[in-house]
Parts: C-alpha cells; sequence; structure tokens
C-alpha cells in the first residue's frame, strides 16, 4: 500500500519531483563522472607506459623527461650521444630499446623519430603492441607513419606528401620544406599519445636537419634508408629481468660518458598523481557540494510539500498509520526520488560516455570508460541512497509532529 | 463497553484550565450516540484523544475493555487501526487514489480488520472494498476513479465505507454531513447507521446539528457532557 501512496501523491506534484530529480541526477553525473574520468586519465596514463621499464635521458627532472618523452607533454631536454644509445644497446640487461628523437612538427603534431623498435616492442594497455591499420612501417628516411589521430584529423591518406615544421608546438616557425615526407602507414587507435604522434625514421629527422650530421657525409636518397643521426633525446628500454631495473637506473646516473637521468615510469606515475591529487580532491570536494545542495533542495521540497499535505497524514493517521507508515511515506518518498535520480544519472553517464567515446578517443586520445557501473563505484552510490533516505527523516519528523498537533482536523 | 472515558483531562498548552473535563461517559456495543454542540467546544479535541491520535494528558480511555489511553503511541496506533473507524467533515480521502483503494487503505494497517471481512489478499481485500460501496450505493466504474473525481457526497460515502471496512467495534464521525444538503445528509446518515447496526459497530458522531438525532439510540449535548470544561470559544 505505501508504495502505492507515495507514487500517486508523487504524480500529484510531478513538477517538483521532476526537478528534483534532475538535481540528483545531474549531481551524480558529476560525482561519478568525475571520478569515473580520474580514474581513466589514471589508467590511460598507465597503459601508455605500460611496457617501458626505464626511460634514459640526458640529465633532467624525471618528471620533465617522463611528460615530454611518452605524453610529449613537455620541452625535451638535450639529446644524448649515439655512442650512449649504443652502449645502452648493447648492455646485457637490455632486452629491446626504442630511441626517441623529438622536437620536430607538423601542423601541431609532434613528429617522433624513431625505429622498427617502436612497432615491435612498444606495448600499451594490457601489453599489447601497436598494429598498422593501414600501409607498413617506414622502411626510408622520407617516409612518414601517422597515428590515428593525426590521420583522422587532418584527413591524410597513404600516399599523401606533407611537409614536417621545426619547433615542437604551434604554427611551424621553419618548414623543411625542402623535404617533403611520404605517408606510407598509418597505426590503430591505442587511446595513448601515439594516437597524436607522426613517426619518422632518425634518418629522416637527421635529414630534414641542417645541422643533422651524417656519417657517411651525405644526405639519404628517397626511398633509401640512411644514416643514424649523432643524438636522440631518450632511449626507452625493456630489460631482461624486471629486477635489474634499480641496479642499472644505478648505473646508468654514474655513467662516465655524459650525465644521464634514468627514471622508472611508474614511480613517476604515482608522484605525478600525488602531484595533482590536489586539484582532483577540489575537483570533489565541488561535486560533493553540488550532491549536498541537491539534498537540501530534496528536503526543502518535501517540507514545503508537507504543509499542503496535512489532510492527508491526517487521513493515513485515522486510517491507523502509526510513525512507521508515516516515515515509510515521506522516507520512502525521498528515497524514491533520489533512486529514480541515481539512475537517470547513471543512464545519463553511460549515454554520455556512448556519444562522446569516438570523439575523446580522436581529440585527446582518451578511452572512456564502457561501463553503466563498476563496482568500485558502489560506494559512492550507496552513499548518494543513504543521503537521499536520510534527507527524509527530517520532514518525516515533522509530519509526525503536525499530525500528532493537528489530531484530526488539520489547519487548512 | 465498546468507549469508556473516565475522569479524562486535556489543556492546550498555555491554557489554565483543562478544555476538556469529562467525569464519565460511555457507549455500548453496537450504541449510537449523536453527540451534539456548537463548533468549537472541543468536539473534535474529544475525537482526537478517543482515537488516540493526540495523546491523553490525564484520566482513562477504555475502547473495547482495553485501557487504551495507557498504551503507547505506537499500540494505540495499531490498535485504532484494528477497532476504530473515522470519518471527518471533509477531506476524508487521499485525492490522488481511488475510491476503492480509499476504501482498503484501513485494512493496510490492520490483519484483524481484513480477517473479518475476510480477505486475505490485495485482491479479496479490493472485492470486499467494491462490494461495500456497491452497498452504500457507488457503482463499480465510479469506483475506480481517482478520489478527487467523485462528488462531495460520493467521497463521503467512500470515508463511510472505509470507517466501516472489516466492522470496526466504534466508528467516530466528526460531522460527516455538514457539507451535504439535507436530502444527502438523510441519506448518507440512514446508510451510515444501517451498515453500523449490519457490522455491528458502535457509532460516535459530534454533530452541531440535532435535527438528525432521532436516528440514534442516544443525543448528549456536549456542555452536559463537559462539566468542569472551560471554554473561550
Amino acid at each position: 500500500m505505501l508504495p502505492r501512496i507515495i507514487l500517486a501523491s508523487l504524480r500529484t506534484r510531478k513538477t517538483s519531483a521532476t526537478l528534483i530529480v534532475v538535481a540528483i541526477a545531474l549531481s551524480l553525473v558529476m560525482i561519478v563522472g568525475i571520478e569515473r574520468l580520474r580514474h581513466q586519465v589514471r589508467a590511460n596514463f598507465a597503459s601508455t607506459v605500460s611496457g617501458i621499464d626505464l626511460i634514459v635521458s640526458a640529465r633532467g627532472g624525471p618528471m620533465n623527461i617522463l611528460l615530454y618523452s611518452v605524453f610529449r607533454l613537455s620541452d625535451p631536454t638535450a639529446g644524448i650521444r649515439w655512442d650512449t644509445v649504443e652502449h645502452l644497446a648493447d648492455h646485457p640487461d637490455v632486452k629491446w630499446w626504442i630511441p626517441i628523437a623529438l622536437g620536430d612538427s607538423h601542423r601541431g603534431f609532434p613528429v617522433v623519430a624513431t625505429n622498427g623498435s617502436y612497432l615491435t616492442h612498444y606495448r600499451y594497455g594490457r601489453d599489447q603492441a601497436l598494429s598498422l591499420a593501414g600501409g607498413e612501417w617506414f622502411t626510408a628516411a622520407d617516409q612518414v607513419v601517422l597515428g590515428s589521430a593525426v590521420a583522422q584529423r587532418l584527413g591524410y591518406r597513404l600516399g599523401d606528401d606533407i611537409v614536417l615544421a621545426h619547433g615542437a608546438s604551434g604554427p611551424a616557425i621553419i618548414e623543411h620544406d625542402n623535404h617533403p615526407f611520404t605517408v606510407v602507414g598509418v597505426l590503430a587507435a591505442t587511446g595513448t599519445p601515439v594516437d597524436q604522434s607522426v613517426h619518422i625514421s632518425l634518418a629522416g629527422m637527421a635529414a630534414i636537419h641542417s645541422g643533422g650530421q651524417f656519417r657517411s657525409g651525405l644526405p639519404p636518397l628517397p626511398g633509401q634508408q640512411a644514416d643514424t643521426p649523432d643524438s636522440v633525446n631518450a632511449v626507452m628500454l625493456g630489460l631482461q629481468r624486471r629486477t635489474a631495473v634499480l641496479s642499472l637506473q644505478r648505473e646508468l646516473s654514474r655513467y662516465k660518458a655524459e650525465p644521464l637521468s634514468a627514471i622508472i615510469p611508474g614511480v613517476q606515475l604515482q608522484r605525478l598523481w600525488r602531484m595533482t591529487a590536489v586539484g582532483e580532491n577540489a575537483l570533489r570536494a565541488t561535486s560533493m557540494a553540488v550532491l549536498l545542495v541537491a539534498l537540501l533542495v530534496l528536503v526543502s521540497t518535501i517540507l514545503a510539500a508537507l504543509e499542503g499535505r496535512r489532510h492527508e497524514l491526517a487521513v493515513l493517521r485515522a486510517a491507523g498509520a502509526g510513525r512507521r507508515a508515516v516515515y515509510g511515506v515521506i522516507v520512502g518518498e525521498s528515497l524514491f526520488v533520489t533512486v529514480i535520480g541515481s539512475l537517470l544519472g547513471l543512464v545519463l553517464l553511460f549515454v554520455a560516455q556512448w556519444a562522446l567515446a569516438p570523439l575523446a578517443l580522436a581529440e585527446w586520445s582518451l578511452r572512456l570508460p564502457e561501463t553503466f557501473l563498476a563496482l568500485r563505484e558502489l560506494p559512492a552510490l550507496a552513499a548518494i541512497l543513504l543521503a537521499g533516505s536520510l534527507a527524509g527523516l527530517i520532514p518525516a519528523e515533522k509530519a509526525f509532529r503536525n499530525s500528532l498537533a493537528d489530531g484530526l482536523t488539520p489547519r487548512n | 463497553m465498546v468507549l469508556e472515558l473516565d475522569n479524562l483531562r486535556y489543556q492546550h498548552p498555555g491554557q489554565a484550565r483543562p478544555f476538556i473535563h469529562i467525569d464519565h461517559f460511555a457507549l455500548q456495543s453496537g450504541e449510537r450516540v449523536l453527540l451534539h454542540g456548537p463548533s468549537g467546544c472541543g468536539k473534535s479535541t474529544l475525537l482526537s484523544l478517543i482515537t488516540g491520535i493526540r495523546p491523553a494528558q490525564q484520566g482513562d480511555i477504555r475502547v473495547a475493555g482495553k485501557p487504551f489511553s495507557s498504551l503507547s503511541q505506537r499500540r494505540r496506533d495499531a490498535f485504532r487501526a484494528d477497532h476504530i473507524g473515522v470519518i471527518f467533515q471533509a477531506f476524508n480521502l487521499l485525492p490522488y487514489l481511488t475510491a476503492v483503494d480509499n476504501v482498503c487503505l484501513s485494512a493496510g494497517f490492520s490483519r484483524r480488520r481484513c480477517e473479518r471481512e475476510t480477505a486475505g489478499n490485495n485482491k479479496q481485500r479490493r472485492v470486499a472494498a467494491q462490494e461495500l460501496l456497491t452497498r452504500l450505493g457507488l457503482d463499480a466504474a465510479t469506483s475506480v476513479l481517482p478520489a478527487w473525481q467523485l462528488s462531495f457526497g460520493q467521497q463521503q460515502r467512500v470515508a463511510a465505507a472505509r470507517a466501516l471496512f472489516g466492522k470496526p467495534d466504534l466508528i467516530i464521525a466528526d460531522e460527516p454531513t455538514s457539507a451535504l444538503d439535507s436530502h444527502s445528509r438523510d441519506t448518507l446518515l440512514a446508510l451510515l447507521c444501517e451498515h453500523c447496526e449490519h457490522a455491528g459497530s458502535a457509532l460516535l458522531m459530534v454533530s452541531h446539528d440535532s435535527q438528525v438525532a432521532d436516528r440514534f439510540h442516544r443525543s448528549v449535548a456536549f456542555s452536559e457532557l463537559n462539566g468542569g470544561g472551560h471554554h473561550a470559544a
């Protein structure tokens, strides 16, 4: 009987009930959405560095090294010499190595000069290797492989000629237009910064820089694999045994030939999260405040409606309703409104995720979650429902007291 | 005795003398008593006390032999659901429920009343409620309308049906006919009295209108009953 009364009574107050439901839905979207986004960003960052044991670069701030080498969010440090790269490549602990040379851009997308190891050894997500959506990996100095987002945003196809610019970001300052590159491959989407990158060979990078030197003394001919450059910015390392990470890190920090920094990406990420925690907490506090406001609105609407419901409650009391039934009607109503609001919020979030997923992947290389409700979100949801039903307690007590004072005939 | 009041006192907060002061009043089982008096004299307050919605401050109220007034609020509410049917002057119904649902309302709070209608489940309850409404002159099509669509006379019949449902020992009616024209008033009263008789329920009705006294076994002036009561109004 009580559910029927709650539903029928709410139906007579459709407008205010709908507004409350929407308010609760939106605050749930904020709370759960922010939490999901935070979790997803972390997961994305972690997935980007999933297979890398060490990143070696010229001596510099570890955070800067992480941000520029993997995420392309910062400016690269000075280069490390090619003999150092060779030293690393020959080191017995090293299983694979990926050289990274940065500094150029193409229409705002960073250009990454690397070699074939990038395709074979770079791992993202759960140990997934890169794959080509079309074409093949570059073999010559004048060939380029595009990340999926670059290809999509700029509308390039295999066989197109593109010109690379010097300088990492913004409009091209100097265009190396005497060295047009041909698109030979496009990578499949990964949801990592790889999607936003333009990949060329180290030789290609050397060739477009006037300062780039060739051991053979000659620029490479088109279609011909060329020399190695004199330096690269960073080298990503995969080790034979993960346990060797710390000892190799120590060893490299004492490397004689030039000052080096070797960073463990996972450790740096943890530090990064500690740095961003303040901002995240501020966001979380904001969404809590939004929920609090929604709940206060819920309490005040129920309280405001009570005056008009005095007769209704007197009828219930006369029919034998006790405190429990009066509480049931009022708390049940606030719980019901909260449940519907939460469900609506989850649906909104789910639809938004689904609708924005392609955009987020293309624009920010961010994979949006595909869940309707994750297990780790249950405590937050339970807290919202609990708060919603607790919000009914104040009006319920007031309603019961009113009914005692009113007796059989409420004042109108 | 279905109802016994002894030495009952009640005063509103801030009042110096009791508003209600009844030495003794009793209602036989099945008896119909009219309590008449001008409005504002405390009749409604008395009914709130008798139904146990307002706690009594002093004195004894016994309903169906039980020391009703000394029960806890919770037990009193449950006891009211089992033993007392109530009809108000107006606004008897939940406007958004159908007539049938309104009649089933008290049954929802009282297993005893369901048993007395031999209505164990929801469906049987609704059938019993519908039958009762038919006997009170509401056809099946009208009974499924939401209460706010009914005429006032129809609403009062639904209220009577709700009070009568489950044949409670005592029916309390607070000026149920005051907003009706004389014809509707007579029809409703006739139906109410007939069904009280049929159900074996005692009826205590308060009214400012003593013209209806001939339908009752007894008629008591509130001012006589409330001997020591002090009335500003």
